[in-house]
């Protein structure tokens, strides 16, 4: 039964034709930032290494910044096409209806990452980047993914609107990649620090480099990786906060 | 089938949206449940499919108890809920292929089933187009083929022919026969339109603002009420009792 | 005459004071200078420690000192952001007694390909003056193993395989 909602999510949200718009956006994003690397003169200055490490950065922003997006519009989308009530009516708990999503939801996430594959293939060539990249996308990254992925699930499920909630999920995103845009001296006080330390994103980065470049051990990342851990918790918390509260109202 | 015992549906802010509200619901029956707008019916429904747990009372479908036995319940019951959304992309057949396979039918009868319920609605011919491009008629057509996918014993349908013209209304009337009289579901409808529950209920239970004001056989019920009206010569019409019962406490209403 | 001659020779010989006072006054109160490495030439990605070893020549201490990197990019005629470089934080001494010698060393990583001059700079809260050691040459040779042409065909490749494939599914969708 719940391989036919699995299946459903992934006709809707995976193989839709507004997937493939979105799916042709982002190789474009990738494509334009991969021929930089080899055209642009600063850019083609850089260590292998950097590139590719920019390159994984730019694929783990975007293709989380799309989940979210279309996580977000999962429940407050059944809602507001009125396709939830039949849904909930059917003999599947809450719970399962939930993880089907989730797991169409993640899927769209692993389409987009295996788009970039063919990317870090070419940028990584002549050089054993190309498997840390996989290890760091699929293994290292995923605890963060499904964070982010629960999270905008969860709030789609609390909030009746796409809108609200796909405003609130992409305002989190913002907060919690605050310290990219800020310099190293910022970020070593105030509040600046706080953020992060604590920041997912930010954390994942930093696990990004110890991996790449300081080729750190597995202890070391799992340090890097901890409120990477923490956020996962919370968010999986909130998605069965919310999966709770999924009702409908008389008359609504 | 269906019995409530003192269903109550009291919002946190005090609203009161169902009260105490007893019914009976017997197998074979098609029971219409009609009440102006904000009477309560939806909410009653919802309580009755299990969807909004009430604040007081219980909801008992062949003996058990909704609240406690949901997943069981849901494979017995269909739901046409009154404002019905569709996945547009699928096609007709996709779509109840997608329910049958929701409600746990069996691989091998899937689409043996889909093609039976397509041919009670009389949508074989438009199976295979997606449903944003139905008409409302067709729609309601997939959604009560939706609600009968799993071959349930007894279906809820909220307001099934609103919007319809009138043919599309009579349409409905006969598909809904149909299934009581040679499937033997039972039916449990509310609706706006007074002539097509008369034409085909055979119970009928009247609320206002939240209340039960009356409950019968649609026979005894306009036997009941037949005695008051002025002119006898003219059989009265369960219009004429429905606007009677629930205009009674604002006004005196000769019939 | 006489007097203008006096009063020249006491004015020049009073400047010629106070110039060699200002050089006893500039003169380095610390000394820096680059123990290793004392040349580097390899690829970007090259992690090194610069080991300087950092005297007070003065006869006072020097509060807060603190001692850290600088590289100036000679190809492009201009310094670099340390950043990039993982050298932007600098070590801190405390204070540095008269005659006192540190040794520090300070972690980098070279990324981009191009010729640099790097050296240690020191600053003190005590010595309103910037103390910096000698440079040493820096060559980063140009190592990515990316085949640009691969890239190219990739990067042009991807979006008209999607775009295909949606051509494809409208088609599909229409027949």
């Amino acid at each position: 039964m719940i391989a036919a909602l699995i299946g459903k999510e992934i006709k809707e949200n995976v193989f839709s034709k507004k997937s493939l718009w979105i799916y042709f956006a982002v190789t474009l994003l990738f494509s334009g930032l991969a021929l930089s690397f080899v055209s642009v003169k600063e850019l083609s200055l850089l260590a292998q290494v950097e590139v590719n490490m920019t390159f994984m950065k730019v694929v783990l922003g975007i293709s989380i910044l799309v989940t979210i997006i279309i996580g977000s519009n999962m429940y407050a989308g059944e809602r507001e096409r009125e396709t939830l009530e039949s849904l909930l009516l059917s003999p599947l708990s809450k719970a399962q209806i939930t993880f089907g999503k989730l797991v169409g939801l993640l899927l769209f996430w692993f389409i987009i990452s295996l788009l970039s594959l063919p990317y870090f293939f070419a940028l990584s060539m002549g050089t054993d980047i190309f498997v840390k990249a996989l290890v760091f996308l699929y293994l290292i990254c995923f605890p963060l993914v499904i964070g982010f992925a629960a999270l905008s699930l969860g709030f789609s499920t609390i909030l009746s609107s796409t809108k609200s909630s796909t405003l609130l999920s992409f305002i989190l995103f913002l907060v919690t990649a605050i310290p990219m845009f800020l310099s190293t001296a910022m970020k070593k006080s105030g509040f600046a620090h706080i953020v992060d330390t604590v920041s997912p994103l930010s954390r994942s980065m930093l696990t990004l480099k110890d991996y790449f470049v300081n080729r750190l051990g597995f202890a070391v990342l799992m340090v890097d990786l901890l409120p990477v851990i923490i956020f996962l918790i919370l968010s999986i918390a909130l998605l069965l906060f919310a999966n709770n509260k999924i009702t409908l109202k008389g008359g609504e | 089938m269906i019995q409530t015992k003192d269903l109550t549906m009291e919002y946190p802010n005090g609203f009161t949206a169902v009260n105490q509200l007893s019914l009976q619901v017997n197998e074979g029956d098609i029971y219409g449940f009609l009440g102006p707008n904000g009477a309560g019916k939806t909410t009653t429904i919802r309580m009755l499919d299990g969807l909004l747990k009430p604040t007081a009372g219980e909801v008992l479908i062949q003996g058990k108890s909704v609240i406690r036995n949901e997943r069981e319940i849901r494979k017995m019951i269909g739901v046409l809920p009154e404002s019905h959304g569709y996945y547009n992309w699928m096609t007709g057949a996709e779509y109840l292929l997608f329910f049958a396979q929701l409600y746990g039918v069996s691989k091998s009868k899937q689409k043996e089933r889909v093609e039976e319920v397509l041919r009670l609605v009389g949508m074989t011919s438009k199976a295979n187009i997606p449903i944003g491009q139905y008409s409302r008629g067709m729609r309601q057509r997939i959604g009560i083929a939706k609600t009968i996918i799993h071959e349930p014993l007894l279906i809820f349908l909220d307001e099934p022919t609103l919007g319809l013209d009138p043919q599309g209304q009579r349409d409905i009337q006969m598909i809904l026969h149909d299934l009581n009289k040679k499937h033997g579901v039972t039916i449990f409808i509310t609706s706006h339109l007074l002539k097509e529950i008369s034409e085909i209920c055979n119970r009928v239970a009247i609320v206002k603002e939240g209340n039960l004001i009356e409950e019968d056989y649609l026979e005894s019920l306009l036997n009941k009420y037949g005695s008051l009206k002025v002119d006898t010569t003219v059989p009265i019409t369960l219009e004429e009792v429905f606007f009677y019962l629930t205009n009674q406490e604002d006004k005196e209403m000769n019939l | 005459m006489k007097k203008v001659w006096i009063t020249f020779a006491f004015l020049f010989s009073f400047q010629m004071m106070t110039q060699t006072g200002g050089v006893t006054f500039a003169q380095d109160t610390i000394d820096i200078k680059i123990l290793s490495p004392d040349v580097v030439e390899n690829y970007p990605g090259l992690e090194a420690t610069v080991q300087a070893e950092i005297t007070n020549l003065s006869n006072i201490e020097l509060k807060n000192a603190m001692a850290y990197i600088t590289m100036a990019d000679i190809g492009k005629h201009m310094t670099v952001n340390l950043e990039d470089y993982g050298a932007d934080v600098p070590i801190l001494l405390d204070t540095l007694q008269p005659g006192q010698s540190v040794k520090v060393e300070l972690p980098i990583r070279f990324v981009y390909t191009s010729k640099y001059k790097l050296y240690v700079t020191v600053s003190s809260d005590d010595d309103q003056q910037i103390h910096s050691s000698e440079s040493i040459p820096v060559h980063i040779l140009g190592n990515t193993k990316i085949n640009p042409i691969f890239v190219q065909i990739v990067s042009i490749a991807m979006p008209i395989i999607l775009l295909l494939l949606l051509f494809f599914v409208k088609r599909r969708k229409k027949q």
